[in-house]
């Protein structure tokens, strides 16, 4: 105990050891605190902004979906999808007593992946405007495509519930007896609606009644596809905003910019400029419909951009640092940034302009900074200095591009267009790159390796 | 007033503030050079404490919580900051053969926090977290990268020139007393 005794003593006057803190403190303690919040609102609304973003495209698939089942029952031999006015089927009316076309249409489909016969209907039911829909499985294995029309009411049309609820009710009933008939008992729907409807004409001669293409459940089905891209552009590190600044005018503007120094330069750090920088890595994405996919990716990133420093100096002054400068203008020093980065994407075919697709994509970025000798700047001796460790390692950022589809319509798509990425995370907890985000612009290369279907 | 803090409300946060700053301030002048570096360490501490205060669990307490935090933010602080990096070097020294010492210490808190902060960086923060803080030397090894022996033997060289110190300190003082009786 008697060697712990200066300890103890030490322990026991320095505990209780208090010191006021200036009012800049506490005011400085709330502004981070602010800043903290606003990140975190920041991020929050970005991932709320995303979730939108992907509820509406599997919204618009599912539209999309659902357009081409309908369509599918209007097809023609070749499988072509022919326009929704073609595929009304002219039928006859009473003029009298006809004031109201209810059309149930039967397709059934043959699917003979399997050795077992399955079939699929797909029950169309147009009623005026408004269009049912209906998909059944059928393991009788006979196809038929059946379609008959209907009086609905001798009353005028009107747009009330009480209409909409007896339509509804009718299409059911219809829609029943269409099952009952084409897939219960097996008889002719065509010589039933024949008999039920002796002023029409048979249905047997009715042009429009064509054999629709089947719908191959693999076609339906979502898949990955593989693509390589190369993004070369300009990268700038600026001071929350986009573009280039001179990280001197931050500080002057905080008014943390020191008025004394033994430097024989400036006090205040050069302003950086944005260099050549590119973007390679290899993408995967899936098919969330015709128009829209989801994906991520591996990138590796080569940001640069440039300083003016003054001569080399001893790094004595600066030990741990692989290099120092003065500040000046008699130098140019390029600082690169390295990292990998996976990316995070939504893209959806916005328009088509001759064939050609044009794709709008947004995305999020996980980027680990592998290596950058970006220098630092000490206001106090106005010098230059390395120091990796000041930098933050993961950064977290958005992208965004614009991509035409360059090549053919039976080939793989080869998208060129503008690429933006930018970082929200600043570069460094602390010191002259605390406030600076790095950004790039550039034209993307992107080369699919498997077609669109 | 916990609670309210995990809460994000201002008020709290700044009876928090006004409660435990001047204490904390003391910890950071400890292991700075200068009362501007130890704002600055309070300053990040205080910003890490309103962050991460919903993590702690009421069962030690607040005031050794924040201390810990503060305690981590000075070692950041000294190992990303230039001018201290540059005095960071720990070497293995020889154990001095005076290191057993245990002379008066009749100086008052602020007189000796001064003397703590003559040591080179090294044997300040080493003296700091084993003699103050209480930490082990195996943990200030873990803590700044360095091997046990190591730590040992900064702090029986910092232990030896803090004790020479604190000595003619209190010789000088005792010389002006009588010379103002």
């Amino acid at each position: 105990m008697q060697a712990n005794e200066f300890e103890n003593k030490m322990q026991q006057k320095l505990e209780a050891f208090q010191l006021h803190p200036s009012e800049a403190v506490w005011q400085k303690v709330q502004l981070n605190v602010a800043k903290e919040k606003e990140h975190k609102r920041k991020y929050l609304l970005i991932s709320f902004l995303l979730l939108v973003l992907l509820a509406s495209t599997l919204w618009v698939a599912d539209l999309e979906n659902h357009s081409a089942s309908f369509n599918a029952t209007a097809g023609n031999e070749t499988g072509k999808v022919l326009p929704q006015e073609d595929a009304k089927i002219k039928l006859p009316m009473k003029p009298s007593s006809m004031n109201m076309q209810e059309m149930v249409t039967q397709t059934s489909i043959n699917n003979n992946t399997d050795n077992k016969k399955q079939q699929q209907n797909i029950v169309t039911v147009t009623a005026g405007k408004r269009t049912y829909r209906k998909i059944q499985a059928n393991t009788k294995g006979t196809a038929a495509i059946n379609i008959f029309p209907a009086v609905v009411s001798e009353q005028p049309q009107e747009k009330s519930e009480n209409s909409v609820a007896e339509k509804d009710q009718f299409i059911e009933k219809k829609m029943a007896l269409g099952n009952e008939t084409a897939l219960g008992k097996g008889a002719s729907v065509t010589q039933e609606l024949n008999k039920q409807l002796p002023g029409a004409t048979p249905i047997e001669n009715n042009e429009a009644v064509k054999t629709v293409h089947p719908v191959s459940p693999k076609s339906k089905k979502q898949r990955w596809n593989t693509s390589f891209l190369l993004a070369i552009g300009k990268s700038a590190t600026g001071n929350k905003y986009l573009g280039e600044k001179a990280l001197a005018d931050y500080y002057s503007n905080v008014g943390n910019t020191p008025t004394s120094g033994n430097n024989s330069g400036n006090n205040t750090p050069s302003a950086t400029k944005g260099g050549f920088s590119f973007i390679a890595g290899f993408q995967l994405s899936r098919t969330l419909s015709a128009k829209s996919s989801v994906g991520a990716g591996l990138q590796y990133q080569l940001l640069t951009t440039s300083i003016s420093t003054g001569e080399k100096i001893n790094t004595q002054s600066a030990p741990g640092s692989a290099v120092a400068f003065q500040s000046g203008n008699s130098n140019r020093y390029t600082s690169f940034f390295h990292s990998i980065t996976l990316p995070v994407f939504l893209s959806s075919q916005i328009a088509t302009i001759k064939d050609r697709q044009i794709n709008v994509g947004i995305g999020v970025n996980f980027s680990r900074l592998l290596y950058t000798n970006a220098l630092l700047f000490d206001f106090a001796q106005g010098s230059y200095y390395s120091n990796e460790d000041v930098f933050n390692k993961m950064l977290v950022g958005v992208s965004g591009s614009v991509v035409i589809n360059l090549a053919g319509k039976d080939k793989a798509p080869f998208y060129l267009g503008p690429d933006f990425n930018y970082s929200l995370t600043p570069l460094a907890a602390t010191g002259m790159y605390s406030n600076a985000h790095v950004s790039f612009w550039g034209i993307r290369l992107q080369k699919m390796l498997q077609k669109n279907k | 007033m916990v609670k309210d803090c995990i809460k994000q409300r201002p008020l709290a946060q700044q009876q928090l503030y006004q409660h435990f700053a001047p204490i904390m301030l003391g910890v950071c002048f400890r292991y700075t050079k200068s009362i501007q570096d130890a704002e600055d360490v309070l300053q990040e501490g205080f910003v890490k404490v309103f962050h991460h205060i919903s993590t702690y669990n009421f069962t030690g307490e607040l005031g050794a919580w924040m201390r810990r935090i503060m305690v981590n933010t000075a070692l950041n602080y000294l190992k990303r900051n230039k001018k201290y990096r540059t005095e960071m070097v720990f070497a293995e020294m020889p154990l001095h053969p005076v290191s057993n010492q245990n002379p008066e210490v009749n100086l008052e808190a602020k007189q000796l926090a001064e003397l703590i902060r003559q040591l080179p960086t090294g044997f300040q923060t080493i003296f700091n977290l084993y003699a103050i803080e209480g930490y082990t030397h195996v943990e200030i090894g873990q803590l700044l990268g360095i091997s046990e022996g190591t730590s040992k033997s900064q702090y029986a060289r910092a232990r030896y020139l803090l004790i020479e110190w604190i000595e003619k300190y209190s010789s000088i003082k005792k010389q002006q007393q009588y010379a103002g009786k």
